[in-house]
């Protein structure tokens, strides 16, 4: 028998999933450091960061393979991890895909999406199919896993997770084992389908661009603490952290001085935001917002050059040794050992961080 | 193929703990723990055609058996056990688990020296280890008749003889008997002298004597019973026998006996058993492994008759019992392996 | 430690030649895992309960102050030689067959693959004292000797460590070769192929790059060979060799001294954690795990001439001394037999003993697997040191000879019995352990929970944890996940599983010798009780009837299961 979802109905207007101060130590080890993070109803997140910062584990304790040290994980509308309250994986109904897929070996397609399905429901075969269709893979029903290629086993396990018609569905680097090209692709299909499902999903990279491109939030985390948690533009424009300021997108951080209701940088002055408390004073500069004029007499100077098709890729060094990246059309053309001036785009307001966050 | 596989062992496996559990009817019976196994069967099946007393029988070294109705305690299912070695018997009673036994006809049938004197337990076949030679290569002059073993150590048998493993019962208990008569230090004397002459070990007495028939050695100790069995496969076996301790204490013997468990659920029964093997089934219970009846009314196997008589040293059973350990460590430390 | 690497691919990642990185997954909690759990543990305490009686017997009871036998250092000094020579011969022969017949190609080479498994069906003191006989002075081979080179000619000792050693490596070799064949066979060969290609010589890349890369699974089969080894009765006193475990017999049989004996017990159960220490330095933190050609394995290399039959020699002189010498005297032993020769098989009886047999391996073999089923699943779902532990107590048994675990066993009932009796229960339990089969199966479960783990478990790890996960997110109950998931995907290691306790349970003689009930008899019994008496002619019947029996399951088992990948 399998047990009925938990999830089965989420009260309109009620959040999803949330997750208060959780904990989670593994021997001397903090992987996951209070951790508090909500996710609505067909909600989208990725959640990203480097190894080892926790992203892994705290899905984990989502999905009830992984028990919170301390905190709690309320899902549509019930504890399910808590000082009192602990519901395993089997008893949540929370949809899972791994990395490596974990189709079962010895089943077909078929059983495989429908293992989750009650065994004797009338509506089974017609659900297996119709998932099935869902990630075109019905004309593969009868293979085994082994005859499938990566990315058929990813669609599978996707499948698969989503025949119980989970609310939420946890893809733990789901698409890292497949080709770069294939995976954008895959990616974009899976996206699709969730929306279409209306299903939530909590998708875990390394990948910042597929955490950007795919998530309508995005949860930064680093040592197991929550670096950011805004949408993908807030995260790229409005950096948290230093941290998330370099994670998110190619940055540099450049040293301001305060002056008179003035910020002035090596290669910008600008007027000093509102609210900016005491302390040190960096801008983000990003490669599309910094400039370049080869006309005067330019203190900085092209170290490397890296063709990317329609862009070209400066990096530039500054009088005070800052190395600094510019991404141009291809029209311009400057040559290794020129000098530059440098500046930001007109327009421009780079975001400041100080004493390395983003003041309030 | 699995799945076939699987099914089978799971049945299988589910069905036979319930046919397992041994059935017996509901015919009297006693239970007998044997160190023993050679014509057991015969003996007691005759017993039963007697008698209409079924008789179980489970076979082990004595020493297991022991172990075993100690932990049984009082819940053991046995009546009876039988060993190959006076000494166990003798260790079997001073650990109080036999039960002393009054009957006028094993008083009659078993000589003194062959049962505890306080009736716990009775010998029934006995057996002797002595002197075994080749006719061609050594004659009975050439023994010591007085003290055969001893004998042995004497130079002129360096590179001729034969001998079975210390760990062999038969040779533990015959140093223990040296031990008992002559003190350690002359016992340790006679092995040592044994080594000395560069006696090869073998692992059983069937080997030793087909070595002395091979030429491999010219004299050995063996157990009468396992000449009479080669002879009895190949009748011109050449290899003789020679009564040790003829003009001494005799020779070495032990027995086969048993003794009624303190525990016994059938004690009447297994008395009956005692006085059935020491008389009517002296025969049936010897001759099948060529051993002497304890019984004097009884005629030995032909084959042994031919053996001729001989006088044999009074078995002290706490001897044998009690000096085993001690046997042991002389033939050790002797560097008879 | 692996035992048996069924070696089929548990996953499609694995058949992918992609091992999924393992996070140390865990998935704690729930009310199924505490039961799980709990299983363990109790199948710990009950699997250790006669080990834990017998130290305690020896130590406890003498408090502390034990007898050790005479000659104690030369027991220990033989027992070192005899594990650390047996070991390196079958890493020898194991190693060399299985490299032999995994890299080259020679004349009979395909049924050599599986036919070296079959002394796995031939108990070691069987082949002891068959060897015996043939090597022994009277014995065929040195008549033959001495008339070819005078009554005088000298001859190499029988009685000796040395001979011992050989019995047994031939008898024991297959351990090797198993594990290191399915090392050899999951090795990929682009390893081999880039050491050719930096330019090494065929056999300076089998010395670096083969060899140690198939060193945990060598030294995995020297250890369970050593265990053998150490355990063996036997074999080792049939040759007169006084190893720990001979002491053990001698001392408690010689003179009644459980407890000298126990103790000396205790020294081999030292012996083995020494063993399985070695094993685990040796092997250090190697555990090679490769990408790529699980499915294509090394191409093998067309020997030629001389060398082909050099080759096909080789395994047929294993093949011969191993199992057809010893099956043929048995052959010739049971035709020649006054009484008890091959006309017993038609006796009932012998029926009833083959069955005994059978069915008490079977329920062994049920047994064991079970419980090996319920730690590796447990081991799967939680992962925590203590579930590991209490396994690794579980599987302690292996180490300690058959007569002690039946000791044990006897101990264990009768403390049972008396503390029933301290409460007001009397009666009835101190002869439960044999008055029915129980207390065999109880001793085998006890004695053989670890070649049935290995396995089991060994299949079980090959599983990433994401399909545990993966199942339990779908709802399955942990009960289910073994069904659906670990049991379907499991089986070749429970067949292997069920094969060897089953083997191991026919050849098995101590146990069953003391802790049998009234009644019955098995074939290994038959055969010790007519071979004690140095009736060979009589024992050869049983013994052989065990070989061909034994020799069934390794058949199904290596050659129609486990063909395609493990042995072909």
């Amino acid at each position: 028998m399998t047990a009925p979802p938990l999830t089965a109905a989420v009260p309109p207007g009620e959040l999803l999933l949330s997750l208060e101060s959780v904990v989670k130590d593994f021997g001397r080890t903090r992987a996951v450091d209070g951790i508090s993070l909500t996710v609505g109803p067909g909600e989208i997140i990725a959640m990203v960061g480097p190894s080892g910062c926790g992203k892994s584990t705290t899905l984990r304790m989502v999905a009830g393979l992984e028990r919170p040290d301390s905190g709690r994980v309320r899902l549509a509308g019930r504890y399910v991890a808590g000082p009192d309250a602990w519901v395993p994986a089997e008893r949540r109904g929370v949809g899972l895909v791994f990395q490596d897929h974990a189709l079962f070996p010895h089943l077909t397609v078929e059983n495989n999406v429908g293992f989750g399905l009650p065994r004797r429901s009338p509506t089974r075969t017609a659900r297996i199919r119709e998932v099935l269709d869902l990630v075109s893979m019905a004309p593969l029903a009868g293979r085994y896993p082994h005859e499938l290629s990566g990315g058929e086993q990813q669609r599978v396990a996707l499948a698969r997770a989503l025949a119980p018609g989970p609310p939420i569905v946890l893809l733990d680097e789901a698409f890292s084992s497949l080709d770069r090209g294939l995976r954008a692709q895959i990616r974009t299909d899976t996206v699709a389908i969730l929306r279409h499902t209306g299903t939530a999903a909590i998708l875990i990279t390394h990948d910042r661009d597929e955490a950007l491109a795919t998530g309508d939030r995005v949860v930064i985390m680093r040592g197991g603490r929550i670096e950011q948690d805004a949408t993908p533009d807030e995260a790229f424009h409005h950096p948290a952290t230093r941290f998330v300021a370099t994670f998110v997108g190619d940055a540099v951080l450049l040293p301001a001085e305060r002056d008179a209701g003035m910020l002035y940088s090596e290669i910008a002055e600008m007027i000093t935001p509102s609210g900016i408390g005491h302390g040190e004073v960096e801008l983000v500069a990003r490669p599309h917002e910094v400039t370049l004029d080869a006309g005067g007499p330019g203190k900085a100077e092209v170290v490397a050059l890296e063709f990317q098709g329609a862009f070209v890729l400066y990096t530039l060094t500054l009088q005070s040794g800052i190395t600094l990246r510019s991404l141009q059309p291809h029209e311009v053309r400057l040559d290794l050992g020129a000098k530059v001036s440098v500046g930001l785009a007109p327009g421009i307001t780079p975001s400041i961080l100080v004493d390395g966050v983003r003041p309030r | 193929m699995y799945r076939k596989f699987f099914g089978v062992a799971a049945v299988l496996s589910l069905l036979l703990p319930v046919l397992v559990g041994c059935g017996s009817d509901d015919k009297e019976t006693i239970r007998v723990y044997s160190g023993r196994h050679y014509d057991l069967e015969g003996a007691f099946n005759g017993f039963a055609k007697d008698t209409g007393i079924n008789v179980e029988f489970l076979y082990g070294s004595d020493a297991e058996l022991l172990e075993r109705i100690k932990a049984e305690g009082e819940d053991t299912p046995a009546d009876l056990y039988m060993t190959v070695d006076a000494g166990n018997l003798w260790l079997a009673a001073k650990d109080d688990l036999l039960q002393p036994i009054t009957s006028p006809t094993l008083d009659d049938a078993v000589p003194e020296g062959l049962r505890d004197p306080q009736d716990r337990w009775v010998g029934l076949s006995m057996r002797a280890r002595t002197v075994m030679y080749n006719p061609d290569k050594a004659q009975p002059s050439d023994f010591d008749s007085t003290d055969s073993y001893a004998g042995l150590d004497d130079p002129k048998w360096k590179g001729r003889l034969c001998g079975r493993t210390a760990d062999s019962s038969y040779m533990q208990s015959l140093v223990a008997q040296m031990i008992d008569q002559h003190g350690r230090d002359k016992a340790l004397e006679i092995v040592k002298g044994w080594v000395a002459n560069d006696t090869k070990i073998l692992t059983d007495d069937v080997t030793v004597l087909k070595t002395i028939d091979a030429g491999g050695c010219d004299v050995a100790l063996t157990n009468h019973y396992y000449l009479a069995r080669v002879l009895a496969d190949d009748s011109d076996f050449p290899v003789k026998p020679f009564w040790a301790n003829q003009d001494g204490d005799g020779v070495h013997v032990n027995i086969s006996g048993a003794g009624v468990l303190k525990n016994a659920d059938n004690a009447p029964a297994a008395q009956k058993l005692l006085e059935w093997l020491a008389t009517t089934g002296q025969n049936a219970f010897c001759d099948g492994n060529y051993e002497y009846p304890v019984n004097p009314d009884v005629k030995p196997d032909a084959l042994i008759e031919g053996f001729g008589t001989y006088e044999f040293a009074p078995i002290n059973a706490e001897a044998y019992g009690s000096l085993n350990a001690e046997a042991i460590k002389v033939m050790s430390e002797a560097g008879y392996r | 430690m692996t035992l048996l690497d069924p070696g089929l691919p548990a996953s499609s990642a694995a058949s992918e030649g992609e091992r999924p990185r393992d996070r140390g997954n865990r998935f704690r909690g729930g009310r199924g895992r505490t039961g799980w759990a709990g299983g363990v543990g109790l199948i710990a305490v009950i699997a250790s309960l006669p080990v834990l009686a017998v130290v305690i017997d020896a130590f406890a009871a003498t408090g502390g102050d034990v007898q050790w036998p005479p000659r104690l250092g030369h027991m220990v000094i033989t027992t070192m030689v005899l594990l650390v020579s047996v070991g390196a011969a079958t890493v020898v022969i194991g190693g060399g067959l299985a490299w032999l017949v995994t890299a080259y190609s020679f004349p009979g080479r395909g049924a050599f693959s599986w036919l070296l498994v079959l002394p796995l069906a031939m108990p070691a003191y069987i082949a002891g004292f068959v060897y015996l006989y043939l090597l022994d002075y009277p014995g065929p081979i040195q008549t033959q000797w001495r008339e070819w080179f005078g009554q005088d000619a000298w001859f190499p000792d029988v009685h000796s460590t040395g001979m011992a050693a050989v019995v047994l490596s031939l008898c024991l070799y297959p351990y090797v070769y198993l594990l290191a064949r399915s090392a050899l066979l999951e090795q990929a060969p682009a390893t081999y192929d880039a050491a050719r290609s930096l330019g090494c010589s065929p056999t300076r890349a089998l010395l670096r790059v083969v060899l140690p890369l198939a060193r945990p699974s060598l030294m995995a089969g020297a250890a369970l060979v050593m265990m053998e080894t150490l355990t063996d009765f036997g074999t080792v006193a049939y040759f007169n060799v006084e190893t720990v475990t001979v002491g053990v017999y001698r001392v408690w049989k010689g003179t009644f001294d459980r407890q000298s004996a126990t103790a000396l017990a205790s020294l081999v159960l030292a012996f083995a954690l020494i063993v399985i220490l070695a094993e685990r330095l040796a092997r250090g933190r190697a555990r090679y795990l490769q990408k790529g050609g699980a499915d294509r394995g090394f191409t093998p290399v067309p020997l030629r001439g001389a060398k082909a039959w050099a080759a096909t020699g080789v395994c047929s002189l294993v093949l011969l001394l191993a199992f057809a010498l010893p099956v043929w005297q048995l052959v010739w032993w049971a035709g020649n037999a006054k009484d008890g020769g091959f006309s017993s098989l038609l006796d009932e009886r012998y029926l009833e003993y083959l069955w005994n047999s059978l069915r008490i391996g079977f329920i062994a073999a049920a047994g064991c697997v079970a419980a090996a089923v319920v730690m590796a699943h447990a081991a799967k779902l939680t992962q925590g040191r203590g579930v590991e532990m209490a396994s690794q107590v579980a599987t302690v048994g292996y180490a300690i000879p058959g007569v002690v675990v039946a000791i044990g066993v006897l101990i264990a009932t009768a403390w049972v019995d008396d503390g029933a009796e301290a409460i007001g229960i009397s009666g009835g339990i101190g002869a439960v352990a044999t008055g029915s089969v129980i207390g065999v199966v109880y001793a085998y479960l006890v004695r053989f929970m670890a070649p049935a783990y290995q396995s089991v478990d060994a299949s079980f790890a090959k599983m990433p944890s994401s399909l545990t996960g993966a199942a339990l997110s779908l709802g399955s109950m942990p009960r289910q996940v073994l069904t659906r998931v670990h049991l379907p995907l499991a089986r070749a290691g429970v067949a292997v599983a069920v094969v060897l306790v089953l083997i191991d349970a026919l050849k098995e003689l101590p146990i069953v010798l003391l802790l049998r009930p009234f009644g019955f008899t098995t074939l290994s019994i038959q055969a010790y009780q007519e071979a004690s008496e140095a009736r060979w002619e009589s024992a050869a019947t049983p013994a052989l009837t065990i070989v061909v029996v034994a020799t069934i399951p390794v058949l199904i088992l290596f050659r129609k299961i486990l063909p395609a990948k493990a042995l072909t």
